[in-house]
């Protein structure tokens, strides 16, 4: 015979009824209007919104010839670019664990070729700080687009960083267009922009008042 | 003809048939209330839970992997609802003072009132990681694997969880099972 503690948790739960009604309406309220979210449109606006605005300031950087993509910069900005792909995935979709670590794997790997990668630098006539206050102004716009898709998923550190991650990429890209100093300037002054972007919403995007909980 | 199964009810509900969704209410609403009433011990509370656990999965249907077992899943959102609840209670410092009365009793239960009182204050003593492994385990007969996906971590984190809590319930309720 099973003990008495398991014998009481299989005891069954009825609703009561009242309970049973009025969640009942609640759905058929929602049916008849839902809010729904597709985690697909939020990945696709995380990475194709992120290359659109390197592109923009791509485009600003080449008409005032302040360009500066050398040869040795392709392996990082195409480093860069399955970053944001494989981050913006594995922030949006659901319940993929190992997807999700993939995204922290790729993203300290492109962080540490970023810095390796670089070669002597050139000095700037701009204090250093401009580049990290830059880089998170880049990514900050999809920031709210990412929270507003982190509210129809459970609550999940993980997650929230990665698809910070995948924005932070955003402002490395442009780092890497648009920036020709060395390689301690990129860990410190880049890097961070990308770790800040990555724990603000990590912070933030945990505590959002969720408008669905599903995996 | 059979009755539908709760995946091909889904899959049907994500085609557009919002009756499929209230066939899936009626089965599993009990279920989901049950978990919810012992895991945030309020029956208010408990409400709350099951309506968003539904209203999650009209939200985010596209969250849902067709084929995948539903009642498994509805849980995991459950779990996830019941843990933003405990965390929000913790935050504004309330405390359940109606802790006994919030879970279910049903026919099967001890006869003796006294034993009741101490099976389910055991279980609420479990901290909250250890009860939700716990119950999906042996209440709701979900293999370590589902809980582990259910919660966000690995099938040996969920085993150990549950392992800890069976400890703790076994060493809190050893007067009971003596002969």
């Amino acid at each position: 015979m099973k003990p008495g503690w398991e014998r009481e948790l299989a005891v069954e739960a009825p609703v009561p009824a009242p309970s049973l009604e009025r969640v009942r309406a609640a759905l058929a309220v929602e049916l008849g209007n839902p809010a729904q979210r597709s985690w697909k449109k939020d990945a696709a606006t995380s990475f194709l919104g992120g290359l659109g605005i390197v592109g923009v300031v791509g485009a600003a950087l080449a008409l005032t010839q302040q360009l500066s993509v050398a040869p040795q910069n392709v392996p990082a900005l195409g480093l860069l670019v399955a970053t944001a792909l494989v981050a913006s995935l594995a922030g949006a979709a659901p319940a993929r664990r190992w997807l999700q670590w993939t995204a922290v794997g790729l993203a300290v790997c492109t962080a540490a070729a970023l810095v390796l990668l670089r070669s002597g630098g050139q000095p700037s006539t701009q204090p250093e700080w401009v580049c990290t206050l830059s880089h998170v102004a880049a990514g900050a716009p999809l920031l709210l687009l990412l929270w507003k898709g982190l509210r129809y998923s459970a609550p999940s550190l993980l997650r929230a960083v990665v698809g910070g991650g995948a924005l932070g990429t955003t402002g490395a890209l442009i780092g890497e267009l648009g920036c020709a100093q060395g390689a301690a300037h990129v860990a410190f002054f880049h890097l961070s922009a990308w770790l800040v972007l990555a724990v603000v919403a990590g912070v933030v995007g945990t505590r959002l008042q969720r408008r669905s909980y599903a995996p | 003809m059979g009755q539908p199964t709760d995946e091909e009810l889904m899959h049907r509900f994500m085609g557009g048939d919002g009756s499929a969704l209230d066939l899936l209410y009626q089965r599993h609403a009990s279920v989901v209330y049950g978990f919810a009433a012992r895991m945030v011990k309020e029956r208010a509370l408990a409400e709350d839970v099951l309506q968003q656990t539904f209203l999650s999965v009209i939200r985010s249907k596209d969250r849902y992997t067709p084929g995948q077992p539903v009642g498994p899943w509805l849980l995991a959102i459950a779990a996830n609802a019941c843990r933003d609840q405990l965390r929000r209670k913790r935050t504004r410092g309330e405390v359940s003072t109606d802790e006994a009365e919030a879970l279910p009793a049903g026919g099967d239960s001890p006869s003796d009132p006294g034993a009741r009182r101490q099976i389910v204050a055991a279980i609420e003593a479990l901290p909250a990681p250890q009860r939700e492994a716990v119950l999906l385990h042996k209440l709701h007969g979900l293999s370590f694997d589902q809980i582990g996906a259910a919660l966000g971590t690995t099938a040996l984190a969920a085993r150990l969880r549950a392992h800890r809590g069976y400890e703790r319930l076994r060493a809190a309720l050893a007067s009971l099972e003596a002969p």
